[in-house]
Parts: C-alpha cells; structure tokens; sequence
C-alpha cells in the first residue's frame, strides 16, 4: 500500500536520525508506553532462547476492542481470566491473563 | 490437572498458567553462530542423560512445571529427542523449541515434528547477514528449506531475531519476511554479551538508542500484523516496569503467596551438564536448584528454603537498579538480572 510505503520511509528516516538525537526516541517511546500503562498494550519478555508461550497478561484496564484484539481465528481463545476473580467491567488496574 | 497460580482456590480447577523448564540436552551444534549465548558448536558432544531427564520432568510436572522449551546446541542433533517429545507429552508438558531449522528435511525430523506444539526458527537478518552470523555460506538457503518443510506439514512456527546493530534497519523487512512465510510469532530478543559473543561481537552492544529504535520499531510492527502475526519484543521501557513489576518480579504477583517453586519462579533451566539452574541460562552457579542426575523429592522445597530469599532480594535490587538508572529507558531484565546474579556475594 503507498501509504503505508510512505509511512514506513518516514518512521525509518526518524529512527535512524535518532543516532544523532536519542531525545526525539525517548519522546516516541514514551508515548508508546503510556498507551501501553493504560491498557492497550501489554508486554511480557523472555529469557534468551525460550519460545514465547502462547498466553499473555494483561495489566491495565482491558477496554472491549482491546479483548476482541486477541480474536486470531486460526487460534481460539480457550481461557479468559480477570484480576480480580469476578470483576466483569473493571474500573481499575486489572490483570487479565488470556489462553490461546 | 497441575494447579499453580491463581487469584482464588475456585480457579484452581480451571486455570493452568505456563510455567517453564528450559532444557538445554547438548550443546552439540552444526553451526557456531557469532552470538550464540551457550558457546555451542559442532565440537561439542556431550548429551544429557534421557533417563535422568524424564525421572526430572516428572517429578517437576507433579509440582506444577507444564511447559518444556527445548534450546540447545541444535536440539535436533540431540539423539533421545523423540522419546523426550513423546514422553513430555505424555506427561502433559506442552512442548516448544527453537532451532536453526536446517536439519528440518529429514524424515527422522519431520516425525520428531509431530511432537511440537510450536517451533521457532532463528533468522539473523537478511541471507548476507544470516550467513555472516551463522559462520556458513549458504545457512540461510538451508534455514528455507526447512520452514518449507513447516510449511507443507501446516506446522504453528515463528522466528526468533536476535537484534544487533547490523539488523535493526531491516526489521521492517524481517516482519514482512516472517509473515509471506506464515509465521504466527516473530520474536525479537536484543543481543546480550554472553557466551560466545563476548569474544566476536564485542561492537555489537545493544545501546540504549539501538533499544529506541527496536521498541519504537517492534511496536510498529505489532500494530502492522495485529491479528495476523504475533510481535514478541524483550525488551521493556523503564516507566512501564515501574507501574507493572509483575510482569518480571514473580515475587509481587498474588500467586507467589502459595509458595511452591512455579509460584515463585516463571522458568528453570536444565543445562546439558545436568546442572538446574533458575531463571536464565548463565545465572550465576552459586543459585543452583540442582542436578537431574541426583535429586530427592524435596528438592524445590529446600532450595525455597536455602536460596529464595536471596533470589527476591536479587530482585528488588536488579528492579531498583533500574528505575534509579534514567541513562537507560529500555531495558533488558533478564541480561541484568543475570549480571546482577553474578555479585552472588551480595545476595548470598
């Protein structure tokens, strides 16, 4: 697609130009990680050579499309699991740890 | 079924998290990759017991381990692979690997595949790059033939990326890659200066500007493939360690509470020496669990009890290492958790 074309020469040419300046990066990142603090994201990481397993945690408040995210029709979601047990509509920092 | 970590005794019956046991069978290799992190090579040729193996995978499946990561050397080379497969999954493991996929084609292999739940490939960049890191002209070319061969069996694969220098710039390329060849996983991990890469790749840190460009790069892709292909970056941004430490510091989650050695430690290591280490490959050996070819059924129990303590004082110093270092805003855990490990005079 061009537009992703171009977007994607434009992120490369600001990404290599933060060799120079590394604040610009930080802007970007951190705008990344505050999206990610509110749920929309979530990360784990692993050790070196272990394959990431199949499930993931969320921590954050799960908005309804961030759920329906994780729909892969290949890979059904076999457990949906919610901290604190119960809370169905949470209004504060959860964690929800998905099976696939 | 294997209860380990939960909110609530009702979850028990329904719940199984993953909880893991690296297993390292040899370091027997057909290459001798620039960064490989467990220095394997084709000279190495001492194999972990299987028997010793399985009597270990049995007695950790009934304290709540479930999933087996085979590494190695090249695991393929491993002479009891199968009947390890076949046994972990007996016993109820799930079972994963990572190989450099050239010895995929054979038919010894392609059975062993049946036993897979998921196998991740390792790619290092585009052919010139993949063939420079893996030291053989011509690795790439047999690393297709055997995603091939995953191909035409319709086998769950990934790719595992370690990130230098040299790659980063064509991590646009390696997600198209990965995805035209039906991959459901590219995992990217950053070099780390371990192992063999401390003597051929010592210009080749990951700085924090190079962790920049991945994080803003892989979170691109996450958002490019989403739905499609899963991105795995292991990487974390400072401030998000801050808000979320469980996501590394199994100590501060609710299921640590319960005490057993899979509430407390996500993974466990078993070297091609026996050795049982915890956490990572290279944590340091003054944290040793124990041996698969001499242990008593209370072995967790007493390393809980000896070595734990030092381990979540471990924890919270690597943890407070970081969030005090604004130098650094993305960061590696494990690689400093290790290095941390090593002051083992500190914590012991």
């Amino acid at each position: 697609m061009p537009d992703e074309k171009k977007f994607e020469d434009a992120l490369m040419k600001v990404l290599s130009m933060g060799k120079m300046d590394k604040s610009k990066l930080s802007v970007v990142s951190s705008a990344i990680v505050a999206l990610k603090k509110q749920g929309f994201e979530i990360d784990q990481v692993n050790i070196k050579g272990r394959v990431q397993p199949d499930r993931v945690i969320v921590n954050g408040i799960p908005f309804p499309d961030f759920i329906r995210k994780f729909q892969f029709p290949e890979v059904p979601i076999r457990v949906v699991r919610l901290f604190p047990h119960g809370i169905i509509n949470p209004e504060w920092k959860t964690q929800v740890e998905f099976g696939i | 079924m294997t209860q380990t970590c939960s909110a609530t005794e009702k979850d028990d019956q329904e719940i199984v998290p993953f909880r893991t046991i690296q297993v390292h069978p040899s370091r027997k290799c057909n290459l001798a990759c620039l960064h490989c992190y467990s220095g394997s090579g084709p000279g190495e040729k001492k194999m972990l017991d299987i028997d010793a193996l399985k009597k270990f995978l049995e007695y950790a499946y009934t304290q709540g381990f479930n999933n087996l990561s085979v590494s190695g050397g090249e695991p393929f080379l491993y002479d009891h692979l199968k009947e390890l497969f076949v046994f972990s999954k007996q016993l109820g493991y799930r079972n994963n690997m990572v190989s450099n996929g050239m010895l995929l084609p054979s038919q010894r292999n392609r059975d062993i595949l049946e036993y897979v739940d998921l196998i991740a490939i390792s790619i290092d960049g585009k052919k010139d790059l993949h063939d420079h890191i893996r030291g053989q002209k011509g690795a790439f070319e047999k690393m297709m033939k055997g995603v091939a061969v995953l191909q035409s069996m319709q086998k769950n694969f990934g790719f595992i990326h370690t990130i230098t220098p040299e790659s980063w710039d064509a991590l646009l390329w390696l997600g198209a890659f990965a995805f035209d060849h039906g991959a459901k996983l590219l995992q990217l991990h950053p070099l780390e200066m371990y192992g063999r890469a401390t003597e051929t790749l010592t210009g080749m840190v990951v700085d924090d500007t190079l962790a920049h460009q991945a994080y803003i790069m892989a979170n691109y892709l996450q958002v490019k493939y989403d739905g499609r292909m899963a991105i795995q970056l292991d990487l974390l941004h400072r401030d998000y360690l801050e808000a979320f430490p469980q996501v590394v510091d199994t100590f501060s989650r609710q299921c640590a509470k319960k005490g057993r050695l899979p509430d407390l430690l996500d993974t466990i290591i078993v070297e091609e020496t026996g050795r049982i280490l915890p956490i990572a490959y290279g944590f340091d050996a003054s944290f040793t669990i124990g041996n698969v070819h001499a242990f008593n059924n209370d072995l967790f129990e007493k390393f809980i009890a000896d070595k734990i303590p030092a381990i979540k004082i471990l924890f919270a110093a690597t943890m407070e290492r970081i969030l005090l270092n604004k130098r650094a805003d993305i960061v590696n855990w494990s690689e400093i958790l290790i290095a941390e490990s090593r002051k083992h005079n500190h914590y012991a």
